[in-house]
């Protein structure tokens, strides 16, 4: 049996590394890919453009604007008249927010009465216009509270805010890892699916049935380059990664380790795929479809917890969310296997679930 | 060019499609689905965000402040132990975006006027999540206790999308990144899978032209795609009940030249390589990638180095989803995205003349 598997594995290897396109695709998506999106896309939302309406035109008022556009959230884009230009600069998208003070601003903070502030957020961009308005109620909140201190000789709560894990915000890490997790996933499926599908559409897998070989063997044999080929490709990531300055904090070994779990539950996938396809179009198409789903439920686009309940529930099944909890538990807060294991046991049950449904229908097909 | 020749030819590639019921349900049903799952899955709001709280203090005043944070409805309580190392391991382990620290002695100092500290520790692993928590947390904080506050209250108005929902600002998007998705996918398969099966042969010793070809292969899908474009449009407006300000019938006609433009670079596509595999290969990386990743979709533009943002004008999609989003949420009319279309138009002219260009009748 074991002889058998070797030479079924030898003849998979020489097929995968014969094609040119596939290897470019590998080589590709593990390096070239990762580097633009971590360097294209990891940057945060800052200098977003304000537009000021300063009816009060005093100290006070001019110091809320100096506190608004100091830091790195806002720059100073226009000084308007009144609120009916407002509306000309956001269609342009000449700006994204703008604050409106009312004259007696000054003398009612003086009097030590409540002021209201008009804000007006740019909403056609979700994104944008979320970290828009947060940006401008701390501020406005901090704003506050410093001259209540100057005027009454009272402190209030110092907020000692800590970001751990990645203290500068940059999503440049988190990128990173990402575009590494989902290289692993799209290869692990589309790779295994498409090597048992050509030898449906070719019909070479009439000769595979009536050799001894059995079906559980031509599954081993066909999984087995994916799973080498991507798990080797980790180390050359790791450099790649050190050079653009995420070094790995917890255990190389447990690096590996997890990486052929989460592999071996990505393969499954496209194990079942080819199952349940007959032509090389349709697995690549099957294959293209389910991709997305997995990946936008791993959290790696928009945050989990803002999703409706069934889907954070469904978000449990995609192999990609454990395994990208798992990378940035190992290479940004220096986790071990003992803070790990739980995403490790959820890939096993995932691989083991479709692996044994590939093996049921491929049964009844061999 | 013979409009008879193309018109047949277009009519054997409908027969080919109808016969392939399997790629015919993936053409209209994914489109779908895709917008369900993404429509429902992507919100960036940040809403009910796992926090944890070690109160030490255990006095009014740290539970009032425990309350503005639970009640503000950016955090949820998952937990509250006594033991600071618990809230940093459960931070370890991922189970919670963020953990409060309020000391020993916090109701004391703030009576006497003195600076009271507390603690926020947010996981800045998922960075967008975490600068938007920690500046609610802050202005929570800032703001507290309040009677001896200062109150400076920011009125804030969301125009164009009054209660932020990420719904109305991702699905008109989600039009221009499935139709970038599926039209150019299923036409690049069209003509490699000619040349894969040899009966490409046939069409280079017939009497038709390349410009017939090209055109004849284009027609059939695009008529797919516009049909693609009315299902996914009609889904995404009326069961997400997304308002639409501007005209409809302007979206769907600037639709339906995004659409021929997308069935152009999947025909590009398929006239550069041999075989399917290839062809699916590159149009994930010149159609797929680029609309998702570098379109202003989930990523702005205008964060990318300039390098980038090069980058990412040379492909359609970002013109489209300014459009999309121009049309349906700000109410923009010809006026306002006449730039959008005109690049949109030039595209298409330009990569159907590649195209034809690029398909040689020989046998190589």
């Amino acid at each position: 049996m074991w002889g058998r598997i070797a030479g079924l594995t030898v003849k998979e290897f020489r097929q995968v590394l014969r094609d040119p396109i596939i290897l470019f695709l590998i080589v590709y998506l593990y390096s070239a890919e990762l580097v633009i999106c971590t360097l294209a896309l990891g940057f945060d939302v800052q200098n977003l453009k304000l537009g000021v309406i300063d009816h009060d035109r005093t100290e006070a008022s001019r110091s809320v604007i100096q506190a608004l556009t100091g830091g790195d959230n806002f720059v100073l884009a226009a000084q308007l008249a009144d609120m009916r230009q407002v509306e000309d600069h956001l269609q342009r998208g000449a700006l994204d927010a703008v604050v409106e003070i009312p004259p007696g601003f000054a003398r009612r903070i003086a009097a030590g009465r409540r002021v209201d502030l008009g804000v007006v957020v740019d909403g056609s961009n979700g994104n944008i216009a979320a970290r828009a308005r947060a940006y401008v109620i701390e501020i406005l909140a901090r704003f506050a509270q410093e001259r209540t201190a100057v005027q009454i000789h009272t402190h209030g709560v110092q907020p000692v805010l800590r970001v751990w894990y990645n203290p500068d915000l940059t999503n440049t890490r988190f990128m990173a890892l990402t575009m590494l997790a989902e290289a692993g996933l799209m290869l692990g499926v589309v790779l295994p699916a498409a090597a048992i599908v050509r030898e449906k559409q070719g019909g070479t897998i009439e000769q595979l049935r009536v050799t001894p070989v059995r079906a559980h063997e031509l599954f081993l044999a066909k999984i087995t380059p994916t799973i080498v080929i991507c798990s080797g490709a980790v180390f050359p990531v790791l450099f790649i990664l050190t050079l653009l300055g995420i070094p790995v904090q917890g255990g190389i070994g447990t690096l590996l380790a997890l990486t052929v779990v989460f592999l071996m539950s990505a393969v499954s996938i496209g194990v079942f795929v080819a199952t349940i396809t007959n032509t090389l179009q349709q697995a690549m198409l099957v294959s293209f479809f389910g991709l997305f789903p997995l990946l936008f439920l791993s959290g790696t686009i928009a945050p989990i917890e803002s999703m409706p309940g069934w889907l954070q529930a469904a978000s449990q099944a995609s192999p990609l969310l454990h395994y990208v909890d798992i990378v940035s538990g190992l290479f940004l807060k220096g986790a071990g296997i003992g803070e790990l294991w739980s995403h490790a046991a959820a890939l096993i049950a995932i691989s083991a679930a479709m692996f044994a449904g590939g093996w049921f229908l491929f049964k009844r097909q061999w | 060019m013979k409009l008879r020749r193309m018109f047949a030819f277009s009519r054997k590639e409908v027969l080919e499609i109808s016969r392939d019921p399997f790629t015919l349900w993936v053409a209209i049903f994914m489109p779908l689905v895709m917008l369900f799952l993404f429509a429902y899955a992507i919100s960036l709001d940040v809403e009910n965000a796992p926090l944890v709280v070690v109160d030490q203090d255990k006095s009014a005043a740290s539970r009032e402040l425990q309350a503005r944070f639970l009640n503000s409805g950016y955090f949820m309580l998952t937990d509250a132990p006594q033991d600071a190392r618990v809230a940093e391991h459960a931070l370890m382990r991922g189970e919670t975006r963020a953990a409060l620290f309020i000391p020993n002695g916090f109701a004391r100092r703030l009576s006497r006027g003195e600076p009271a500290p507390v603690q926020l520790i947010v996981d800045g692993t998922y960075a967008t999540t975490a600068s938007i928590l920690s500046a609610y947390g802050r202005a929570i904080l800032y703001a507290f206790p309040g009677e001896l506050r200062l109150p400076i209250q920011p009125e804030v108005r969301v125009w164009y999308n009054p209660q932020l929902r990420s719904r109305d600002f991702i699905v008109p998007g989600l039009f221009a990144v499935i139709l970038m998705a599926f039209p150019p996918l299923l036409t690049a398969l069209a003509v490699a899978r000619e040349k894969e099966l040899g009966t490409i042969a046939q069409i280079y010793a017939s009497p038709m032209t390349k410009g017939e070809f090209i055109a004849g292969k284009l027609l059939p899908y695009a008529v797919l795609a516009f049909l693609e474009l009315l299902i996914v449009v009609g889904g995404g407006l009326l069961w997400f009940s997304v308002p639409i300000r501007g005209s409809l019938l302007l979206l769907i006609v600037v639709g339906l030249l995004y659409v021929v433009c997308t069935v152009s670079i999947g025909l590009l596509v398929s006239t550069l390589v041999r075989t399917q595999l290839a062809a699916m290969l590159v149009a994930l990386i010149v159609t797929l990638m680029p609309a998702f990743l570098f379109s202003g979709f989930v990523y702005p533009i205008f964060t990318m180095p300039a390098a980038f943002q090069t980058y990412a004008s040379a492909f359609p999609t970002r013109y489209f989803l300014e459009a999309s989003r121009g049309i349906v949420l700000r109410g923009a009319g010809l006026k306002e995205i006449w730039v959008y279309v005109a690049i949109i138009a030039a595209y298409t002219t330009v990569v159907f003349l590649l195209a034809a260009w690029r398909f040689r009748k020989r046998i190589a």
